[in-house]
């Protein structure tokens, strides 16, 4: 194909030259790096606290509504703060929209609040 | 125009989401057992925006939102077409016990809704961000709706159907990047112009196949059809009956928006112009052979009805298809209209099965054995019903092949036509195979069919004899919706 843009071949030549970079490196320093382990370089946290209990433990199922929950209303709040930045150029339609907007978020709100999804305890 | 006088056009849409909302908050608010009143506000919005859309339809064609929403007579037919199916639907989810009987059953109406709403700005979008929000929206309560009772079967479509949805929606927006990248352009009507003259067709049509490819995973073209016998044997029947309708057609909306308005010229002729280099109608034309022919041929060897009928679904969809492929206005005319009448027996056929599940049968093959003795009026409804999806004058189905086959003849794609008849007759194989299980063989089982099923039966059984004789309105409708795609106002 004679006409494949400038841009790819710089793009592919970009990917060649990382790929040649990364596996240098990581090559080089497997061959001339020093290694002096010694217990403390060896665990796994070397600035931090020893594990005190296993990683693997049992969370309430219930965490993933209220991860849901936060998702969306932390969605909601991200489209705010730029309608903040420009409110007063977008005028009264602005504001009636980001209050309908909000009205439909606060519909969802009280319906999560009357399904009792928040609680944790039951 | 001012943004307020657009905003005129969106009220059936807001309707509809007002509606939905209010039920959603009404089925927090109300006590378990009045909860199952509340699907009547959806239905209440259904209704009222049907009346507005009828109202709004003589201003149509507007191009709103700087050419993000058309309300075209297009637009509006497929309004029209979400419109009714809603409503048939949250009615009988009032009346069917298996849903109603839940302790959420109330919120399947609102659920409902707001899937109708995406359905109806994917029939308006006019440009590829809407689009996708929209289908989207479509997708993402079709997930919650096929999980509704969570049964074992319901959850495994619920989960099936997510990975799928999410994944073919990547590969659209994949493709949507390719032709933005080549084009510069996401406004359909814009995108024609600027596709003529672009030095990178290639790409376009690369990124063009793969956006069809992820629209053709919601419609149900094979060879992306794995999912949806299993999604729609899964699901709760009448769950089964939306997406088998409501899904596929915002699909089709979208594929005949997308490919006739920016893949395509048309001026005065009666043929659309496709641009030098991005022959789609070869590839609608292949998929379309691809889908008939494995959808007949595989609901052939089915034992369940659910899956039978979604195997006879998705070779519909292969029908449809064609239509596209023949890319004139007979064509996009008749695929409209056969989705009308798609929505008539398609549903009526669920239903019937639908009512026989309510009485404990089941969905085997066996369950509607003898239906014609023990239920007169659902074994009569149920012929009528598969006569018309086989394609038998004077039914509905019968004229919306004629004019798609017509459509493709006159297009000279014959391969397609003859292949497109002889899928039909196949389709009799099965189609026959139920009418004989309802008539030709008896039970003594009594089935008594739910509350409010019989009328809705029989208006769908009416309507489908009534667009079978008398259907010159709807197609000039449909043909005047389909004139307006490719032509730049």
């Amino acid at each position: 194909m004679g006409s494949i843009p400038l841009d790819f071949l710089r793009l592919a030549f970009w990917i060649l030259v990382v790929l040649a970079i990364t596996a240098g490196m990581l090559v080089l320093t497997h061959l001339l790096g020093p290694r002096r382990p010694d217990p403390t370089k060896s665990s796994p946290y070397e600035c931090g606290f020893p594990p005190f209990h296993d990683a693997r433990k049992r969370l309430s199922v219930r965490f993933y509504t209220i991860a849901m929950i936060f998702l969306i209303f932390d969605v909601e709040v991200a489209l705010i703060y730029p309608w903040a930045v420009v409110h007063r150029d977008m005028g009264t339609l602005g504001f009636v929209e980001i209050l309908i907007f909000l009205v439909i978020l606060f519909a969802g709100y009280i319906y999560v609040i009357l399904r009792r999804a928040v609680e944790v305890e039951r | 125009m001012t943004i307020l006088s657009q905003i005129r056009f969106l009220i059936p849409e807001i309707i509809v989401s007002a509606g939905a909302l209010t039920a959603l908050v009404a089925n927090a608010l109300l006590e378990s057992k009045e909860r199952i009143q509340t699907p009547y506000v959806v239905l209440v919005s259904f209704a009222t925006a049907l009346l507005t859309l009828v109202i709004l339809a003589a201003d149509a064609p507007q191009k709103l939102l700087w050419g993000t929403y058309m309300f075209d007579a297009y637009a509006v037919y497929f309004k029209g077409f979400f419109l009714v199916l809603g409503t048939v639907i949250a009615l009988l989810a009032v009346h069917t016990p298996s849903i109603s009987s839940l302790q959420s059953g109330g919120e399947f109406a609102s659920l409902l809704g707001f899937s109708i709403v995406g359905a109806m700005v994917a029939a308006s979008a006019g440009d590829f961000i809407t689009m996708v929000v929209a289908v989207e929206t479509v997708s993402m309560l079709g997930y919650v709706l096929a999980g509704f009772t969570r049964t074992r079967l319901s959850r495994e479509a619920a989960v099936k159907y997510v990975l799928y949805g999410a994944f073919s929606t990547a590969i659209s927006l994949f493709g949507i990047s390719m032709i933005f990248w080549a084009t510069g352009q996401l406004e359909f009507k814009q995108l024609s112009a600027v596709v003529q003259i672009s030095p990178y067709k290639q790409f376009v049509f690369a990124g063009l196949i793969i956006f069809l490819t992820g629209l053709f995973f919601k419609a149900a073209a094979v060879p992306f059809h794995m999912w949806s016998p299993d999604v729609y044997q899964g699901s709760p029947t009448l769950v089964t009956a939306y997406f088998s309708v409501g899904p596929k057609a915002a699909a089709f909306a979208v594929i005949g928006r997308v490919l006739l308005d920016g893949f395509a010229r048309r001026t005065m002729s009666v043929d659309w112009i496709v641009p030098p280099g991005i022959d789609w109608p070869i590839v609608i034309a292949v998929i379309s052979a691809l889908t008939m022919t494995v959808g007949n041929l595989s609901a052939l060897l089915q034992k369940d009805l659910k899956r039978m009928l979604a195997y006879s679904s998705i070779a519909h969809a292969g029908y449809m298809l064609a239509g596209f492929a023949a890319k004139n206005v007979i064509g996009t005319s008749g695929v409209l209209y056969y989705l009308g009448a798609y929505l008539l027996m398609n549903l009526g056929a669920f239903f019937v099965v639908l009512a026989v599940e309510e009485t404990g049968k089941g969905t085997h093959l066996d369950s509607i054995r003898g239906l014609g003795w023990t239920s007169p009026l659902a074994g009569a409804t149920m012929a009528i019903f598969l006569l018309s999806l086989t394609g038998i004058p004077p039914f509905a189905g019968f004229v919306g092949k004629l004019v798609v086959f017509g459509a493709v003849v006159k297009s000279k794609l014959y391969w397609l036509a003859v292949l497109g008849v002889l899928n039909s007759v196949i389709s009799l194989g099965y189609y026959g195979l139920m009418l004989k299980k309802i008539y030709l063989e008896r039970s003594d089982e009594q089935v008594i069919l739910p509350r409010v099923y019989s009328p809705v039966l029989v208006a769908l059984a009416a309507l489908t004899v009534f667009l079978g004789i008398c259907f010159n309105p709807l197609i000039e409708y449909t043909a005047h919706g389909a004139k307006l795609l490719g032509v730049l106002f």
